[in-house]
């Protein structure tokens, strides 16, 4: 029966309760949106430096990512490719040959990272052909093309049909050069790529370091991102002299995003949480006011503090368990339908795409986040409610009944 | 004769609410007997309500003692009060007797439910009760749908519903007319019989001190006449 009341009790003035349990409806729903857009962020962020620069893990020689040097080529690499092609959670891989050097035009030079691909591997795991927005994909030149990146171009102030001389140390650390003609500019999503890689055939760059046996990187595309783990564990248990990587090891400011999407999410809990104890409290508070006789005659007729207390802690509860599942309803069904048209930011596409970011996103939320966002509610009005429970506990049942 | 289930000895209570003390009352000595259908009467200010508080175990005094059932009330801690005015207490008030978003049978039913009294039983009782006091075709309905004597009455089905072995009902009948009023005292007359309760009041009224056995007359905090009738 005490909850019978506290729930009667919070419809006697259904204007007031009206309005507590919108604004905890409508505080969820915008925690619900800001939410599901940050994790679209993050997400797309994710996607693309998987898409088209990490992708799901990368083996390498152990000593490669501490000192990229030419004589730091992975042992075993045929071994690799022929487990890689057998296994059926393995969608595509690559294999590169990785130069750090310089590119130099008549006009400008920069330091970049020289990749020398297979040109269908590539194709298959980073999608580079679909990235350029000039040029072709190494089908007009047989020799000697380069496909560099669109600020990187600019940088060198160079055009189509440029020629770039590429400089760097070979296998036995002497300084070695080629001359390249550009075929291709691109646009990645992928800051690191825009701001210093470049691509040119494997069979080029293995004639200037002098051998054709050389691979630094194979970069392996997942049908699935769930399968990288357990197909990273089993390439370590398999081949112990090659380093394994998944995207997450091997890029550390992608866990860096993550945190950074939970760390908003948590603020922006907390400043509403707060902001609905301030109310709540406000509201509970008047309710006891208007009540103190009624609760001086409970307390006269023999209602102990403790039912007292819980009858009012059960009132406020009541409130947020309403208004929690209304806002996150709302809340569901804006992210659902958001996630299915997507957010088209394209008015901010250069500032997006420099970060690394997609023009549209889709915004979506885990059944984590929605559970956090109702039990972060009930939390708060649970504690919001005890100074009002406390107050009205603090009742003389006497002076209550007089007043 | 009944025993003595009653008694205050010294009984003095003063108010120090502002800087001038007031004395509500000044040393009250009182015997009553159980079953008694007793009215206390007295002009405004005359100390009724304090002396029934005070045996209601709703108010300590300042000094003196006050034995209600055998529990001696200046002893007991605001908690073993609570407990003591569940079991034993019956409050009837002038008004805001009843918790308003409830029926008039959820109403009595509360406070066996603060008995932890079975369901079953707390139905049986308060719809037998409601019967009693005439109010059996109301039962649903809540107190904002009841007359104000209807409400006493719902009161008064209340105060009796767990069974205490007192009655105290502070200025009963002061917001009812006087048809209201006579229907009410006669109604807790005959539960005072049917019960077996004893009954205080406090009243100024004419018409209820009429239908009272006994009458203890205050004044300035003191008591100036007790007359049983005969």
């Amino acid at each position: 029966m005490l909850l019978l009341i506290a729930w009667r009790n919070i419809w006697r003035n259904p204007t007031r309760s009206i309005v507590v349990i919108a604004a905890i409806a409508v505080g969820i729903w915008a925690i619900a949106l800001t939410v599901g857009f940050i994790n679209s962020l993050s997400d797309s962020y994710i996607r693309n430096s998987i898409n088209y620069d990490y992708s799901h893990l990368q083996v390498h020689h152990p000593q490669f990512l501490q000192e990229p040097e030419a004589r730091y080529s992975i042992r075993n690499s045929k071994s690799i490719t022929e487990y890689l092609q057998h296994n059926p959670e393995v969608k595509a891989y690559s294999q590169r040959v990785l130069i750090n050097g310089m590119i130099a035009s008549t006009r400008a030079s920069s330091g970049v990272q020289i990749y020398g691909i297979n040109l269908d591997q590539e194709k298959a795991v980073t999608s580079l052909d679909s990235l350029l927005i000039e040029g072709n994909y190494f089908t007009e030149k047989p020799r000697n093309a380069i496909l560099i990146s669109r600020k990187l171009a600019d940088k060198l102030k160079a055009e189509m049909r440029t020629k770039l001389v590429l400089t760097f140390q070979d296998i036995e650390g002497n300084v070695t050069a080629g001359a390249f003609r550009v075929q291709g500019i691109f646009d990645s999503p992928s800051p690191r790529l825009t701001e210093g890689g470049v691509y040119v055939r494997q069979q080029d760059l293995n004639q200037l370091l002098g051998t054709d046996t050389l691979v630094h990187e194979i970069a392996v595309l997942m049908h699935a991102n769930t399968q990288t783990p357990a197909v990273a564990q089993e390439l370590r248990s398999k081949y112990p002299a090659s380093e394994i990587k998944t995207w997450e090891e091997l890029s550390p400011e992608l866990e860096l995003i993550q945190e950074q999407s939970n760390l908003t999410m948590a603020i922006l809990l907390v400043i509403l949480m707060v902001a609905l104890a301030f109310g709540i409290v406000n509201t509970m508070l008047m309710a006891v006011l208007e009540r103190e006789r009624e609760l001086g005659m409970l307390m006269a007729i023999g209602m102990n503090r403790q039912r007292i207390f819980s009858m009012i802690l059960m009132e406020t509860v009541f409130l947020s368990l309403v208004g929690g599942p209304v806002g996150c309803l709302l809340g569901y069904v804006t992210v659902t339908w958001l996630g299915d048209v997507g957010i088209d930011l394209s008015a901010w596409t250069k500032g997006l795409q420099q970060y690394g970011y997609s023009t549209k996103l889709f915004p979506f939320l885990s059944i984590k986040e929605y559970i956090l966002m109702v039990a972060s509610v009930v939390l708060t009005a649970i504690l919001a409610a005890m100074y009002p429970s406390y107050k009205a506990v603090k009742l003389n049942p006497i002076e209550a009944m007089r007043s | 004769m009944p025993e003595v289930v009653i008694r205050t000895s010294g009984l003095t209570k003063v108010y120090q609410e502002t800087k001038v003390p007031v004395k509500a009352l000044g040393g009250v000595d009182l015997e009553i007997r159980e079953g008694e259908f007793t009215a206390v009467v007295g002009p405004s200010g005359s100390g009724k309500s304090t002396l029934l508080h005070i045996i209601g175990g709703l108010d300590y005094p300042t000094q003196g003692q006050v034995e209600v059932g055998g529990h001696h009330l200046n002893e007991l801690n605001d908690r073993e009060l609570i407990d003591f005015r569940l079991e034993h207490i019956g409050f009837v008030f002038q008004a805001f007797n009843l918790i308003p978003v409830l029926t008039a049978k959820e109403n009595v039913e509360f406070i066996m439910l603060l008995q932890k009294l079975p369901a079953k039983e707390r139905e049986a009782r308060a719809v037998q009760l409601l019967q009693e006091v005439g109010l059996g075709d109301r039962m649903h309905n809540r107190p904002s749908e009841l007359s104000g004597g209807q409400q006493q009455r719902v009161a008064v089905a209340r105060a009796l519903a767990s069974r205490p072995q007192f009655i105290l009902a502070d200025e009963p009948t002061a917001n009812l007319d006087s048809k209201a009023a006579a229907n009410l005292l006669n109604m807790m007359a005959e539960m005072n019989q049917r019960e077996k309760a004893t009954f205080i009041f406090s009243t100024h009224d004419q018409r209820v001190i009429e239908k009272a056995r006994r009458v203890i007359t205050l004044e300035d905090g003191v008591i100036v006449s007790d007359v049983t009738k005969a």
